[in-house]
Formats: C-alpha cells, sequence, structure tokens
C-alpha cells in the first residue's frame, strides 16, 4: 500500500527530470542555509542561544522561550517537509515504511553531532561527512550498516562532544584562553 | 509618593510548607526598601511570587495599579520588573557584553541589536565592567557576576529592582564598591527592593526596613525602629535573647537615672 504520485506533464524525459529534481534540492539547501544564517544573526537566534544556556535567566530578561522554542520546532520542520515533498516528487511512490523509518529522526541528529552543535557551519559540514560515511559503509558492510552508526554516535558523544567545528582554529583559540578555574554555575 | 507596588494578602503554599502568608505591603516610587528576615524567612518566595516566577496561592500583586499576579516572568521582566539572583545566572558561554546586551534587547522592544548593544556598553561602564566586555561570563570572578548581574538589570531599564543578596559571597572592600553603586542606582530614581543579610548596609541605604519571618511581616517602618523592635530581635536571636536585651535596655535606663 503506498501513494502514487503521478509524473509531471511538462517533463517527459526521465533525464530531464532528474536534472530539474537536482537543482531544486540544491536550491532547497542553499535557501535552508540563507534562512538559517539570517535566523542566527536575528533576535531570534540571538534569544534562542540565551534560552540554551539558561532558560530561567532568559525568562527573567523578557525572553517569552515558550513561543521561542515553539518557533524553532517550527523551523526545524518546514525545511524537512520541504525536502520531502520534493523527494515524493521524484520517487512518484511513497509508502510509509519507507520513509518513516525510525533511522530517518536519528541520521540528522547525528549530522549535527558530527559537524557540532549550535553551529551551522558544522550543521553543513556534518551532514556532508555523514552522507560520506554512510556511502562507504553501504557499499562495503551492508550489514552492519546500523551498527556502525551507533558506534559513531557512541564514539562521538565521547571523544568529539562539540564536532568538527571544535578543530577549527577558533574553537580551539576559545579553550586555551578560558581560565580553568572558571567554573559553570 | 505615588505607590508603585502593592500585595494585598498575598500568600505562597508549597505542599504542606505556607511559604508566605498573608504578607500586604506597599512600596512607593523611588524608595529604597530593605527586606531582611532569617534564612527561610521566605524573602526570596516573596520575590519569586512577585516577579512571576511562582504564581501566587493567595492574594494579589498590583503593579502601578495593575493586577500583574498571574503574569509570567517575561511578561513583568517587561513592564518593568527586574531582580538579580541570589545565585547569579549569566550566560556563561556568552561574553559579557553579549549577556547585557540580551538583557537591553528582550525587556523593551524598540531596540535594534546594535542599539541594544551600545546601551548594554554604557551599562557595563557605568558597574565597572568596561574592560572585561569580550571575555565570556564563566571566566570573571564572584565580584564581577554579582556586578553583570547587575549590570542586566540596568539594561533592562526597570521601574522596579529587586536585589536579592548581591553582597552575599564579597569582602567588605567589594560590599563597599557594590553598595556605592546601588547608592548610584538610587540615585537616578529607580525603586529598589534589596534583600540583604548585613544589617549595616541596609541600615546605611534604606528609607524603610520590612522584616520577614516564616513567611508573615512582622515588622516595618524606619530602620533604627525595626531594627529595635522586639519582635525583630525575637526573630533572629530567640525569645531569650530578645527577653535578655530587653532587660539590658531596662538596666541601662535604670542606671542612667
Amino acid at each position: 500500500m503506498g501513494l502514487n504520485i503521478p509524473m509531471s506533464s511538462v517533463l517527459k524525459s526521465v533525464e530531464g527530470e532528474a536534472q530539474l529534481i537536482f537543482y531544486v534540492m540544491w536550491s532547497l539547501l542553499i535557501v535552508t542555509l540563507i534562512v538559517v544564517i539570517g535566523i542566527e544573526k536575528s533576535k531570534l537566534g540571538f534569544g534562542l542561544r540565551c534560552i540554551c544556556q539558561n532558560e530561567s535567566a532568559a525568562d527573567m530578561i523578557g525572553v517569552n522561550s515558550t513561543l521561542y522554542k515553539s518557533l524553532a520546532f517550527g523551523f526545524s520542520g518546514i525545511f524537512v517537509a520541504m525536502a520531502g515533498v520534493i523527494y515524493a516528487g521524484w520517487v512518484h511512490y511513497i509508502e510509509p515504511p519507507d520513509v518513516y523509518d525510525i533511522l530517518y529522526s536519528v541520521k540528522p541528529i547525528v549530522m549535527a553531532l558530527l559537524g557540532g552543535l549550535g553551529s551551522t557551519l558544522g550543521a553543513l559540514m556534518g551532514a556532508f561527512l555523514f552522507l560520506g560515511i554512510e556511502e562507504f559503509v553501504w557499499r562495503n558492510l551492508l550489514n552492519l550498516h546500523t551498527g556502525v552508526l551507533g558506534l559513531l554516535i557512541v564514539v562521538l558523544l565521547l571523544f568529539l562532544p562539540k564536532g568538527l567545528v571544535s578543530f577549527g582554529s577558533s574553537g580551539l583559540g576559545k579553550r586555551l584562553i578560558r581560565p580553568n578555574g572558571a567554573s559553570r554555575d | 509618593m505615588t505607590e508603585l507596588l502593592k500585595l494585598n494578602n498575598l500568600s505562597r503554599r508549597f505542599g504542606g510548607l505556607q511559604a508566605l502568608e498573608n504578607v500586604s505591603l506597599s512600596i512607593g516610587a523611588g524608595e529604597v526598601v530593605g527586606l531582611i528576615g532569617p534564612n527561610g524567612a521566605g524573602k526570596t518566595t516573596l520575590v519569586n511570587v512577585i516577579t512571576g516566577v511562582h504564581t501566587a496561592t493567595g492574594g494579589q500583586v498590583l503593579y502601578q495599579g495593575k493586577d500583574i499576579t498571574r503574569y509570567k516572568p517575561y511578561e513583568t521582566a517587561r513592564i518593568g520588573l527586574a531582580r538579580t539572583f541570589q545565585i547569579v545566572q549569566p550566560f556563561p558561554d556568552l561574553t559579557v557584553l553579549d549577556n547585557v546586551t540580551a538583557a537591553a534587547l528582550f525587556s523593551r522592544s524598540g531596540f535594534s541589536i546594535r542599539q541594544a548593544q551600545e546601551f548594554a556598553l554604557e551599562q557595563l561602564e557605568f558597574v565597572g565592567l568596561f574592560p572585561q566586555a569580550n571575555l565570556p561570563a564563566a571566566s570573571l570572578t564572584l565580584a564581577m557576576r554579582k556586578r553583570l548581574e547587575l549590570a542586566k538589570t540596568l539594561a533592562m531599564r526597570p521601574k522596579l529592582l529587586f536585589l536579592d543578596e548581591v553582597n552575599a559571597g564579597l569582602n567588605s572592600a567589594e560590599v563597599e564598591q557594590a553598595m556605592s553603586l546601588i547608592k548610584k542606582i538610587a540615585a537616578t530614581g529607580t525603586t529598589i527592593v534589596l534583600i540583604e543579610h548585613l544589617i549595616k548596609v541596609v541600615v546605611t541605604v534604606c528609607s524603610r526596613i520590612v522584616v520577614l519571618h516564616n513567611g508573615q511581616l512582622i515588622s516595618e517602618g524606619d530602620p533604627g525602629q525595626v531594627v529595635n523592635d522586639p519582635k525583630v530581635v525575637e526573630a533572629y536571636l530567640g525569645k531569650r535573647y530578645s527577653q535578655a536585651a530587653k532587660d539590658h535596655l531596662k538596666n541601662a535606663e535604670v542606671s542612667l537615672d
């Protein structure tokens, strides 16, 4: 049981359609990036960073944290939904077991962890690196695929909690400047 | 003197504990009121209930004549109520400047991020944290963090400022600095409620003192009058010492004759 999605009447050739989807997907990535960077620099992004660090203190200075968190949740869904629409148009056929796989909820988190939480560049790097790793593992260790994914998460959380971006010079620099005695209470 | 804040029989119960019981109080604009009381008296709870962190289980909070009993913390922040935390609450990974900018930006509408930043710099200058503006808040000493809390509340342009033990944990030189800051803030016309354990500080800064004990308001008035109130002495030192103090006073009077 699935849902058939009729092929667009404009594009008769498979190749032309593939090309269209390819460009639409890339455009979506760029639009997403622009919006995310925009949010990061806006009042909303500032408020979210405050909430992330200390929610009760954020409340106390006038941040409506319920609204802000709902907005963040909404934005996190919008772009995935758009990608889903394009994907459905591409495969012409969607079926719950295909697109509601639990791994689709886990993978984006792994990508973000891999790149570094709270960083746009990190999410981007993480996604590309993850896809690279996945393709490699998929091709060579088909049976161990999920296991390797799990292992990757554990290794990341243990040894690289701040993700790839912490390798950047700025990340390292910050860590060196911070005095050891500084507590985080 | 116009009335800024009025509490009508304010109560708060935590399960079996009556943390506040029928507290009625009026605070006029421009006043500096000291709120004192032994540990666990309900001082911080009172501030929490007024600012909306906890909701009152009874009674009313009126601010400029408006009922704000059910307001949430961010709503009270936006109408001009600001508070410092007894245990300082900075955003640890943000810079000192960003901490204060956030306060300026979110507490009132009308500031762009850049304007908020400029305003924040003025506040840092005022509390003397200008040189530390670009350090992460987590790297500050305790005394500096207390000043950062002050700068954050000032950046909110408050009408009513609650200072919850800003001097706790500071040495005497740092207390002196903090007190001169508070006097400077009071001089700008901001109404201040000062929660403080150091009686010396309260007596020199405040025009009026309110004493809480076991969630009840037991005394209120001029600093000199309140400190000698037998009920207050009893709350702090127990009945025996309060009696002893009374006898001592009587004897002193007799010997004077």
